[in-house]
């Protein structure tokens, strides 16, 4: 028989004489790695939620969103001189506007529909799907064409050359945007990505599609090296000027958008963090008390072993790998129920949940540390009991 | 009288321990050497040090004082995985408590005595029956431990320790806890052990278990002295 097999029955029959035992520091331990598996899932879905989140706006790209009453005021030629006003101070620079506007559009239920500029694609780098972006003569002659996200798509239309209404006109599909744009807000609401109708701008001018005063924003691609931080300070000083004043932007970056993640993650990370580290400890300190318990009642087959040849090594390894099996099994339980309860879980609380390999590997590894780690003391204990003494104690 | 080398030499082994109370000596200066063959019983009340030189004969305890020689080996030479090998290969012992392990069948407490022996399956099985033969116990192979009467539990725990077939057998009061049929039975064990050639030492405080020896002494305050 192999050292393994016999290092594997000696364990298997130690744990079943002490059942009670085992089975209080495997509860203890299954909690914590269910905890730990809940809290990396929670994690990595904030994590993976905001690389989409940038991805829906675009890297490198700032958005400046003008107060309402200036957009009120200013109407569709307002906003358009601002635009002009930006294109000369950043002339190497794409800009473009994307205005919400008020009107039903049929046949996407829920959407929400945009007025936008020819070069928006350019700014926030979407790339298309299917068919078409807007071009120059859209714009100038004010087409009724419409883009649509990939999710509008799947929420009604047929696709490419279809033809549906917003407000009382027909617009005519010429594109889809590929999985994934948006107007992210820092909200974790928009995972699948949104449903948007998109329009030329001079096209909803013409039909006087109303403008939603608050959903206004003209979208700069920030020079690739530097902080975009730096961007925005210029740009702030170009704001300041007299002619830009009454717009008072407030400027929307992938950092500021990734606040709202930051928060979320801190909290999880402080308030399930602190409570998993909590149950893998007290995991950890009840495996060892009972170990540290059941060495000394195993004094007696301590002393035995060692006279039967067992050197402090063996002895030592005897209590390791039963503490490594507590944990290991422990591991495998924790890890089943956390993926029962993300199961459960996905979709009925507001939060986006990770179901990676990392996400269940890493508690059953961090597990099986602690049993190495919190057997130290028990194993060294018996190890270092002098086999004389074991032997009288029996 | 043999004239073969000694299994088992003291000079002048001595064992004091450290007490709160200041340092105790539990075993004095102490000469004996048993030759291969020979059934050497050391008897004495509790107390009197026979448990501890029983102890530094298994190599379970480093003498304080004086030299042990271990089939030709100064055990002082040699550090403890050394004393380790010694003790799982060629030494045997036998306990007052058996020391059962008492889940297991009694086939598997006398295999349990290969647990660190490097001996490979087909010989662990053979000599494991070949020890429950001598001792009288193959139709309680299967039994667990826990199940066994006081006298059936000390012959399993002798046919464990003569299962590796050591140089020399200790016996530790191992009818400490018997009645006397069973003591009988122990006892019987041993005078058949002793015959086919095993080395036996043997500490008790039953003074009418000397007369199965070969070789009697009396330990009385860590003084070991023989009796003619």
């Amino acid at each position: 028989m192999s050292e393994a097999l016999r290092l594997r029955r000696d364990v298997a029959e130690s744990l079943r004489s002490q059942p009670a035992r085992a089975a209080l520091a495997l509860l203890a331990v299954t909690i914590g790695v269910t905890t730990l598996t809940l809290l990396l899932a929670m994690v990595g879905g904030l994590r993976a939620e905001a690389r989409r989140m940038i991805a829906a706006f675009g890297a490198q790209v700032v958005a400046a969103a003008p107060a309402p009453a200036a957009v009120q005021a200013g109407g569709y030629r307002g906003l358009d001189r601002w635009r002009a006003l930006w294109a000369e101070a950043e002339p190497d620079r794409p800009t473009a506007l994307m205005v919400r506007v008020g009107a039903e559009a049929e046949p996407w239920r829920g959407a929400t529909v945009w007025a936008v500029g020819t070069d928006l694609a350019i700014v926030r780098g979407w790339t298309l799907q299917e068919g078409r972006w807007f071009d120059a003569l859209d714009e100038a002659n004010g087409a009724r064409v419409a883009v649509i996200t990939d999710a509008a798509r799947r929420a009604g239309s047929p696709g490419v050359g279809s033809v549906g209404r917003i407000g009382d006109q027909p617009y005519t599909v010429i594109g889809i945007i590929r999985e994934g744009a948006g107007v992210p807000d820092g909200s974790t609401r928009h995972a699948g990505g949104e449903t948007l109708v998109l329009v030329p701008f001079a096209a909803a001018e013409r039909q006087r599609l109303p403008i939603e005063p608050g959903g206004a924003a003209l979208f700069l691609r920030a020079p690739p090296e530097g902080a975009t931080e730096t961007f925005t300070a210029r740009l702030d000083a170009l704001a300041a000027e007299p002619a830009w004043r009454a717009w008072q932007p407030r400027w929307i970056t992938p950092d500021s958008l990734l606040a709202g993640i930051r928060s979320w993650q801190r909290i999880i990370g402080l308030t399930a963090g602190s409570i998993a580290a909590l149950c893998l400890l007290l995991g950890g300190t009840t495996l060892m008390s009972l170990m540290l318990a059941e060495v000394r009642q195993r004094i007696p087959e301590i002393g035995l072993r060692r006279a039967l040849g067992a050197t402090r090594h063996d002895v030592a390894r005897l209590f390791v790998a039963e503490s490594i099996a507590i944990t290991g099994a422990a591991a495998v339980m924790g890890t089943a129920l956390a993926a029962v309860l993300l199961a459960v879980l996905d979709g009925r609380v507001p939060l986006p949940l990770q179901r990676d390999y990392f996400t269940f590997v890493i508690p059953a590894i961090v597990s099986i540390v602690i049993g190495s780690v919190f057997s130290f003391a028990p194993a060294r204990l018996a190890a270092g009991l002098s086999p004389a003494a074991a032997l009288r104690n029996g | 009288m043999t004239t073969a080398p000694a299994t088992l030499e003291l000079h002048g082994v001595e064992r004091r321990f450290d007490t709160p109370s200041g340092p105790v000596t539990a075993l004095r200066p102490t000469d004996l050497a048993i030759r291969p063959g020979e059934f050497v019983a050391i008897s004495g009340p509790s107390g009197s040090g026979k448990t501890t030189l029983l102890h530094l004969a298994a190599l379970l305890d480093r003498p304080t004082g004086g030299r042990l020689v271990f089939a030709g080996a100064d055990t002082g030479t040699l550090d403890e995985a050394g004393l380790d090998a010694l003790r799982r290969d060629r030494i045997g012992m036998v306990f007052q408590a058996f020391h059962l392990l008492p889940r297991r069948s009694v086939r598997d407490n006398i295999r349990f005595r290969f647990r660190y022996q490097h001996v490979d399956a087909a010989t662990e099985t053979a000599r494991t029956d070949e020890a429950m033969a001598w001792v009288g116990i193959a139709h309680l192979a299967d039994r667990e431990a826990r199940v066994l009467s006081g006298g059936e539990m000390q012959r399993v725990a002798i046919a464990r320790a003569v299962a590796g077939r050591p140089d020399l057998l200790l016996a530790d009061e191992p009818t400490g806890n018997l009645d006397q049929a069973n003591t009988r039975a122990v006892m019987d064990c041993f005078t058949r052990l002793h015959a086919a050639g095993l080395t036996i030492l043997m500490v008790t405080h039953n003074e009418a278990l000397l007369g199965f020896a070969t070789r009697r002494f009396h330990c009385a305050d860590g003084t070991l002295e023989e009796r003619r």
